[in-house]
């Protein structure tokens, strides 16, 4: 070959290696976090996991501040609007034009119109009907499909409530953020407490084992044996009801989970080599403990995490569920779902939006938990 | 039988297709004319007897003397018979037979019994029974709670009785022979005979009791019947059971075969059950009022239930800012009742501007009480302002903070939330905090006067304003709200006292006492309780009271024909 | 092991002693009595009752006098329903929901285990997050709204299904899947994070280097792995569900334990408190020591008994 490349001889020169010169590290060493968060930012799925978490909890905090109503002030000729949404409201299958349909059955198209004028107060100005099926004089052979604009009969035509009005005639948009931030906050306070207590109570049992371990194991069982529900009326009646008396009522004993679940990972891990090299190395307790076992069962704690929130705001909905939830007019997401759920069958979007908010905040949760977990765990092998 | 005009049952609503639902055919016996489930009864029975019904809750005790609650009162009232029974609010034949003897001074009666009246284990029911009953009912060894509350100061000795002073044996009733009950009073007592067909004071066979000893009412088969029906199963907690009762007196009149019951205790549950068929009646929520109206069984029905905001003055020793006389009419006035019942409550309740419900009582010309007595403490905002700025004048204060105790349900829930709001947005510097707490802990509360305004109710006993007007005395056993009024304790005693045996004179006293407790403002009366149903066409002649069973089925039938022409 | 069962089942003893006393002990602060009527008594007759049912002792007699019952299986007479022994209620409530609780449970985790193994085979693909999507939405929807819809749309719409009550196994289809759909997206999201810590492991490369199949690897080295963090959380789930669940029990009339338990406590009915309360106690104790022996079974390296 002609165009032989001709290389530099100096390229080829050998390095001299001394001792002092292999112990240099070339390239930066990145930290456990930098090295998370270098793999967090290159998984999109967590990435808008986390976008959607940030513009719920902005949108909690700020959508109550920026709305023409608060989340108590009612007006009882508001009862129960449907959602209406500016510019959405013309897209009529999505529902969101504050209209309410309902399919009428009579003998004929008459008696079934009778029927609507009769469930909306004879408002025959805003009901619009369309005939689907003009039946055959047999019962219920006929089909009116009726629409009422409650907004109009209620004389609110330049009115928007996004997602509707409940019984009392308040603003749920308003109300559906406050009680997302409320209920983000008891979750959120709830499970840091459970998280910080549990790891140290079910890491330190399981590291010292032996006696101490079935000790406070067995204080553990009493504290999940006593009945939580008792614990928490008393609570509610000796503390101002409210948001502390549920969180507290929350992690009486929301911590043993956690600390069950990081007790029997440090049990697994604790005969393993490394734990014995550490030891043989003299490393302290604490040491061991807090660098070498709880990284290793990080993905189990977030996870765990995880899990504790949406079981915080169910607890409270449960609460809310036996009367025994925030005192009034304070909303969370337990609260509304509660109300929702009692209309169902009735006017099912008061319970849409909150569910569906919940519902996106676990998602988020659960994904950013597993991108954090991965991320977290050193022995994942990362491309 | 002595025609009372005391009693209506309020029918609110009733849908025209129940009448064109009946079918022609000949009325065939019992149905003589009440107005049942809503039907003027010209329809017969056809098709199986039975019907479907739910309860919210399994019945606490089938033990007449021991039972204190509704579910319980409906079923022994079944499955036992007293003196009389209670049928569209009138009171009709039981084991007495008409109407009883009462001496000059009202305080001697004698009833006659029917001789041919058995129980269901073919023994006679004797005065006796009634005797040991009602003997049972105050000893303090059955631990009753309603044996001293309803027989105290009724039934001579009877308090003493019940706190060990005195043995049963000197209880003021005896049997003259097999078929007469003689009673003494401790005082005339107009409203004897509509206590009679309460639950406490029905016969029980002594024999079968002491036989089933701590049994004694604890299953189907450890229970005894002298009623229309009889229970013949119950699972614990899920259903119960009760089929005709062929022994009693007059089962010729009784058509239906058996009553199932089930326990139900959530509303959309119910209303899924009756769409589908499997039961015949169920209660509605206010959700699914709206959506229901023009399903051919909704029915709606008053209940002689007021429900007001007690307004304690005194709470740990101190006075509260309700012992203002302002503080109180500000708030009674503040709240717009009329937007609570049509709106929050929507279930048929009404609001009421006085203590006595309307169509509970009424005087010799059919006028009733509430009509009497008139509206007070009606809402009117500007009287509110009005009398509450002179409340804040007169205590020297801008800003006023009091809590509502209220229960723990969904409707107590969203009624607190609507007073705390009519209330703040109404009376400026008023703060408004509230507590929710079971049912038994705002017993106590209320007990031990420990809240400063709460959300109660009160369901009659029997029938007389009484019932209600005792409460409020300054040591009525329910006052709990340290109100005290001389002039109020004078007429109520008055028209249970010297006025016993005058009508004309008791009506004007309870006009009295009401109008003092009004314009004290001790309470601030809020609505009358209405319950919305879906109650299948196929129930006949079912009747409603308001003390006792809510619900009366000796008289009922099942039209199956007219459930299916409804359809 | 016998030496150290039997050594737990001492400490089991003084546990449900110590629950049995502070509980006791708590309960006897709620405010209020048992009395149904309490608010129709005069306050003389009102301490002559509450004297008879010995509720004016001071709590350490009362509970003397509780222990002393309870050690002749006594658990007293309940005050919500008259005179019936606690015993019979809690023989009524705890069939039905144990029966619930062990179908949701068994159905849960059969197919959680299988939706978190899918997840952890195909991790970060499509199928994990899916998955993750089902799981979340199972863990994060309240059981009851799930139970509500079907209700509605399964039984009053489609007539496949009883609405409700409880007269045998068809009834009993509803609640478990409403109630499973919780076990079911734990057992998905535990199974799914150990089994990818578990098979980025040498012993599995090992075993996939062998030339063993990918199935074989997952069912043979890796679930046997994964389980210990799940036996874990299982316990109290399977408590909780044996245990009842007010909602759902509520939801299809199912005469169940968890209602009682609730209303028991609402209507301070003592006996009937302390009675679920210990009935709930000793299954959890006794599911705590079954999973602890289970931990050494799984995995021998698990030593309870030792030191550090």
């Amino acid at each position: 070959m002609e165009n032989k490349k001709q290389f530099d001889q100096d390229l080829f020169k050998r390095v001299d290696r001394t001792n002092e010169q292999s112990d240099n590290i070339v390239r930066e060493s990145r930290t456990l976090l930098q090295d998370a968060f270098r793999s967090l930012r290159k998984n999109v799925f967590v990435m808008i996991a986390a976008v959607v978490l940030l513009v719920i909890v902005l949108m909690s905090i700020f959508a109550p501040i920026f709305s023409d109503y608060t989340t108590r002030e009612q007006d009882l000729n508001k009862s129960l609007l449907g959602p209406r949404i500016p510019v959405l409201e013309n897209i009529s299958w999505l529902g969101l034009d504050g209209m309410e349909t309902k399919t009428f059955n009579g003998n004929n198209v008459e008696t079934a119109k009778q029927k609507a004028l009769l469930q909306y107060k004879n408002n025959e100005d805003f009901i619009s009907f369309d005939v689907v099926s003009e039946g055959n004089g047999t019962p219920n052979s006929a089909k009116v499909e009726a629409t009422y604009d409650k907004y109009a009969a209620s004389g609110f035509e330049n009115e928007y409530f996004y997602f509707g009005t409940d019984r009392l005639g308040r603003d749920l948009w308003t109300r559906t953020w406050d009680g997302t931030r409320v209920s983000l906050l008891i979750a959120v306070v709830a499970a840091l407490i459970d998280l910080v207590i549990g790891v140290l109570y079910g890491g330190i049992a399981a590291y010292y084992g032996g006696k101490v371990d079935n000790m406070m194991m067995r204080f553990l069982e009493i504290v999940i044996g006593i009945p939580n529900l008792v614990v928490v009326i008393l609570m509610i009646l000796i503390l101002e009801p409210g948001l502390w008396a549920i969180i507290i009522a929350l992690t009486i004993t929301g911590w043993t989970s956690m600390a069950r679940i990081v007790r029997g990972e440090i049990l697994k891990l604790k005969g393993q080599e490394f734990v014995l090299a550490a030891r043989t190395l003299g490393a302290p307790d604490k040491r061991i403990i807090l660098r070498h076992l709880i990284p290793n069962v990080m993905g189990l704690i977030i996870v765990n995490t995880m899990f504790s929130i949406p079981s915080a705001i169910f607890f409270e909905s449960f609460l809310s569920f036996i009367g025994l939830g925030l005192p009034s007019p304070a909303a969370s997401l337990g609260t509304l779902i509660n109300d929702g759920f009692a209309a169902l069958q009735t006017t099912p979007s008061i319970l849409v939006f909150p569910a569906v908010l919940i519902s996106l905040i676990m998602i988020g949760f659960n994904i950013l938990g597993d991108g954090v977990r991965d991320a977290f765990d050193p022995r994942l092998n990362k491309k | 039988m002595r025609k009372k005009n005391w009693l209506l049952v309020a029918l609110v609503l009733v849908l025209s297709s129940f009448l064109a639902a009946c079918s022609s055919g000949s009325d065939s016996s019992g149905g003589d004319g009440g107005s049942g489930s809503g039907d003027s009864a010209s329809g017969s029975a056809n098709g199986e007897q039975v019907f479907n019904l739910t309860e919210a809750s399994d019945i606490p005790s089938m033990d007449p003397q021991v039972s204190t609650d509704t579910a319980g009162s409906q079923w022994i009232s079944e499955t036992y018979e007293g003196l009389y029974r209670m049928k569209d609010g009138e009171i009709s034949e039981g084991i007495a037979k008409g109407e009883p003897e009462v001496s000059e001074d009202a305080l001697t009666w004698t009833f006659n019994l029917r001789d041919n009246a058995k129980w269901s284990n073919g023994d006679p029911v004797t005065a006796h029974d009634f005797v040991y009953g009602w003997q049972r009912a105050v000893d303090p060894e059955t631990k009753s709670e309603y044996g001293p509350y309803m027989m105290g100061g009724v039934i001579k000795n009877a308090e003493a009785i019940a706190t060990g002073e005195k043995d049963v044996s000197e209880l003021g009733v005896k049997a003259d022979g097999d078929y007469k009950l003689v009673v003494e009073l401790e005082k005339p007592v107009p409203y004897f005979e509509s206590l009679t067909a309460f639950t406490t004071f029905f016969p029980v066979n002594q024999k079968f009791v002491e036989e089933q000893g701590d049994k004694f009412a604890l299953e189907a088969d450890t229970m005894i019947s002298n009623g229309p029906f009889k229970m013949s199963e119950w699972n614990h907690g899920s259903s119960f059971k009760f089929v005709k009762n062929e022994d009693y007196w007059d089962a010729e009149t009784v058509q239906l075969e058996e009553i199932n019951v089930q326990v139900v205790k959530d509303l959309a549950t119910g209303v899924n059950l009756y769409d589908t068929g499997e039961i015949d009646r169920t209660p509605l929520s206010s959700e699914f009022v709206n959506q229901k109206i023009n399903d051919p069984g909704f029915a709606t029905y008053l209940e002689a239930g007021p429900w007001y905001l007690k307004l304690n003055q005194k709470r740990n020793g101190e006075d509260t800012p309700l012992a203002n006389i302002n503080v109180r009419k500000a708030i009674a006035q503040a709240i717009d009742k009329k937007g609570l019942v049509d709106v929050v409550l929507n279930n048929g309740s009404t609001e009421i501007n006085g203590l006595i419900p309307e169509g509970f009582y009424s005087n010799e010309d059919g006028q009733d009480f509430r009509e009497a007595s008139g509206d007070y403490l009606t809402y009117d905002v500007e009287a509110a302002k009005e009398s509450w700025e002179k409340a804040k004048e007169e205590l020297g204060t801008e800003e006023v903070t009091v809590e509502i105790l209220t229960g723990d349900t969904t409707t107590s829930t969203q009624m607190v939330d609507y007073f705390q709001e009519q209330l703040e947005s109404n009376l400026e510097g008023l703060t408004v905090k509230t507590l929710k707490v079971p049912f038994q802990q705002r017993l106590e509360l209320d007990t031990a006067e420990d809240y400063d305004i709460e959300v109660a109710g009160w369901n009659p006993d029997y029938v007389d304003p009484y019932t209600f007007l005792s409460l409020f005395e300054t040591d009525g056993e329910n006052n709990h709200m340290n109100y005290s009024s001389e002039a109020y304790d004078t007429a109520v005693e008055r028209s249970v006292n010297e006025n016993a045996l005058d009508p004309e004179a008791r009506w004007n006293d309870a006009l009295e006492a009401e109008k003092i407790l009004m314009e004290d403002a001790a309470i601030a009366p809020i609505y009358q309780d209405g319950r919305s149903y879906l109650i299948s066409p196929k129930l006949k002649n079912v009747y409603k009271n308001q003390t006792g069973a809510r619900w009366e089925f000796k008289w009922a039938y099942a039209d199956n024909a007219a459930a299916e022409n409804a359809q | 092991m016998a030496r150290y069962i039997g050594q737990r089942l001492i400490y089991m003893v003084i546990t449900l002693f110590l629950i049995a006393t502070i509980s006791f002990i708590l309960m006897k602060f709620l405010p209020g009595t048992p009395l149904s009527a309490a608010d129709k008594l005069s306050p003389e007759q009102r301490e002559i009752i509450l004297e008879s049912y010995g509720l004016n002792d001071p709590i350490p007699v009362q509970y003397g006098k509780y222990l002393v019952g309870l050690v002749q299986g006594d658990l007293g007479i309940s005050f919500q329903f008259d005179n019936r022994p606690v015993t019979s209620i809690l023989g009524e409530g705890i069939p039905a929901s144990a029966k619930l609780g062990i179908q949701a449970l068994l159905l849960g985790t059969i197919l959680g285990v299988a939706l978190g193994l899918l997840s952890a085979v195909y991790h970060n693909g499509f199928t994990d997050y899916a998955s993750t999507v089902i799981a979340v939405l199972g863990t994060s929807i309240p059981s009851f709204i799930f139970a509500g819809i079907m209700q509605y749309f399964i039984a009053v719409k489609l007539g496949w299904l009883p609405v409700a009550f409880w007269n045998g196994f068809e009834y009993t289809i509803l609640p478990t899947i409403a109630l499973a759909i919780f076990p079911l997206a734990t057992c998905a999201r535990f199974v799914r994070t150990e089994m990818i810590e578990v098979l980025n492991q040498d012993y599995i490369t090992t075993a996939r280097a062998k030339g063993l199949s990918g199935t074989t690897v997952v069912f043979k080295h890796g679930i046997r792995n994964a389980l210990i963090p799940l036996i874990t959380v299982l316990g109290p789930l399977a408590v909780s569900l044996l245990t009842g669940t007010l909602v759902i029990e509520q939801i299809f009339s199912v005469p169940g334990i968890g209602q009682q338990f609730v209303s028991s406590v609402v209507t301070n009915d003592f006996p009937v408190i302390m009675g679920t309360t210990l009935f709930f106690a000793v299954v959890f104790i006794a599911m705590i020591l079954i999973i602890d022996i289970l931990y050494g079974i799984i995995d021998p390296r698990i030593r309870i008994s030792g030191g550090k």
